[in-house]
């Protein structure tokens, strides 16, 4: 996801740099992809910049970086609309089919502030998201997320729309110190009235010592925490094995561990409210060199075998929530990444085999799979055409939910 | 009857490797399965707004999130105390 994935590992970016980053890339991404709606008379344009409606109490922001999140925004609310009107395309959208009438139930939105805004909570109303993501540029805290998430999920409420999901990104590390004694900006997007947590790799260092005793407490506080806010769908700790970009955000080098300490996390998270832990980044971004932010990031394993290793987390999770009655409460983001040894020709965004032969057909997996955020990599650079078809091929081969941008 | 534009359907065949035929009857069935995995997800949630007020209903209308969890706070920090006293020197393990 835009803001919290940058975070990625110990090649942290300074705040500063991270936010312009972030900017640089929504922009470009505007720029490309505001001709989304413009593929066809019947994709109508809109989305006017939102105007703070329930404005928190903001951080004082420079005029370029007003600009970004407003941009950003934009992005969002033109692909929104454009996917509230796909049943106006009948031969992609199968008029007679109830469900097509809207694919905004797809998206998992991002908005760059912890505030309600006007135009998405038109669009809201109208052709709900499957769910809206806060990343918090602001430094708000509990208060005022949990007044955004009310007035979004009263309003859903009183235009008889079904709930949806409310989002942070959330694995840990509002306590910024490693283990290897250095300072790393972790990834807790709202510090404010909540506890602050550790990095995954502290989690993994208590395991000889504690058992998964810490593994489940970071599990409990942040789902009786969040859940008191009205957010059901934290991204949460990766699965990644602590390896290249995920020294400090991997739990363990060990992918017995990993799962051990994931299994319990997500059981007590569950036991603590009513909560989904999206676990990221399948099949295993610990085998892969170069951030996928930034670039096509490839796995390096020599053998499918390697492969294997990176992949048994996720797996042995699967397994977990299934035998535990957990299906609905485990979700798996899926990476931007390219694996070879499973396959050789699509990133796993649109891996027809990565999504669907396995993850669906060979481990059983249940619950809501979920995309790294859109603008990332090489899919930035893309125009609105080819976006819009990633998009559509990326929810064929087996996502459910497409975070925008 | 109106069709999907050109230039859409042609990025769509040149990403997928399909023909657009074969594409649209996937897609089709990937909404029906998606929608069932999204709708039985939801049943099992509240509407958000219904979990704030069952927490406050429980803590009180002034409390804050960590108000819910002060003894897995305490023990939390005091595991981590253990593992590295010197950097985390400053977590309390009190009880409030």
């Amino acid at each position: 996801m835009a803001p919290c994935h940058q975070e990625a590992g110990e090649k942290r970016l300074s705040r500063g740099v991270r936010e312009s980053g972030r900017i640089l890339l929504a922009m470009k991404i505007a720029r490309l992809s505001l001709s989304l709606l413009a593929l066809t008379t019947t994709l109508a344009a809109c989305g006017k910049a939102p105007q703070a409606e329930n404005a928190p109490p903001a951080a004082p922001v420079t005029e370029a970086y007003q600009e970004g999140q407003d941009e950003v925004e934009n992005i969002v609310l033109n692909t929104w609309s454009g996917a509230a009107r796909v049943s106006e395309i009948p031969d992609l959208s199968e008029t007679r089919h109830p469900h097509l009438k809207s694919l905004s139930r797809f998206l998992l939105v991002e908005t760059p502030s912890a505030g309600v805004t006007s135009a998405y909570l038109k669009a809201m109303k109208s052709d709900p998201p499957g769910g809206i993501v806060f990343w918090n540029s602001s430094k708000v805290g509990s208060k005022e997320l949990a007044s955004a998430i009310r007035r979004y999920s009263e309003e859903l409420e009183k235009a008889n729309q079904s709930p949806i999901l409310f989002s942070v990104d959330y694995e840990g590390g509002g306590l910024s110190m490693a283990p290897s004694g250095k300072n790393i900006p972790g990834i807790q997007r709202f510090r404010q009235g909540f506890t602050d947590t550790v990095h995954g790799s502290w989690l993994g260092r208590s395991l000889p010592q504690y058992g998964t005793e810490l593994c489940g407490l970071h599990g409990r506080i942040m789902g009786a925490e969040l859940s008191a806010v009205g957010i059901n769908y934290p991204l949460t700790l990766v699965a990644d094995l602590q390896q290249n970009l995920f020294k400090t955000r991997g739990v363990s080098r060990d992918a017995n561990e990993v799962s051990e300490c994931l299994s319990v996390f997500t059981r007590e998270m569950a036991k603590a409210g009513p909560v989904i832990a999206v676990t990221k980044h399948y099949p295993g971004l610990g085998q892969n060199v170069g951030d996928t932010h930034d670039v096509e990031s490839t796995s390096i394993a020599k053998t499918r075998a390697d492969s294997d290793r990176h992949l048994l987390p996720f797996r042995q999770l699967i397994a977990f929530a299934n035998r535990e009655g957990l299906e609905g409460r485990l979700s798996i983001m899926s990476s931007h990444g390219k694996f070879p040894h499973y396959d050789p020709h699509h990133l796993t965004t649109e891996s027809e085999i990565l999504l669907t032969k396995m993850m669906r057909d060979e481990f059983r997996f249940k619950g809501i799979r979920v995309s790294d955020a859109m603008w990332m990599g090489g899919y930035g650079s893309m125009d609105g055409v080819q976006l819009y078809a990633v998009y559509l091929n990326a929810f064929r081969s087996g996502l459910d939910l497409l975070m925008i941008p | 009857m109106n069709e999907a534009p050109e230039d859409l359907k042609a990025a769509i065949i040149a990403r997928s490797g399909l023909s657009y035929e074969e594409f649209r009857a996937q897609f089709l069935n990937r909404v029906e399965e998606s929608v069932g995995r999204l709708q039985t997800t939801m049943q099992t949630l509240p509407y958000a707004h219904k979990a704030i007020q069952a927490f406050h209903a429980r803590t009180g209308e002034n409390a804050q999130p960590r108000d819910a969890t002060v003894r897995e706070r305490a023990r939390y920090n005091q595991i981590l105390k253990s593992l590295a006293p010197t950097l985390f020197s400053d977590l309390s393990t009190d009880l409030r």
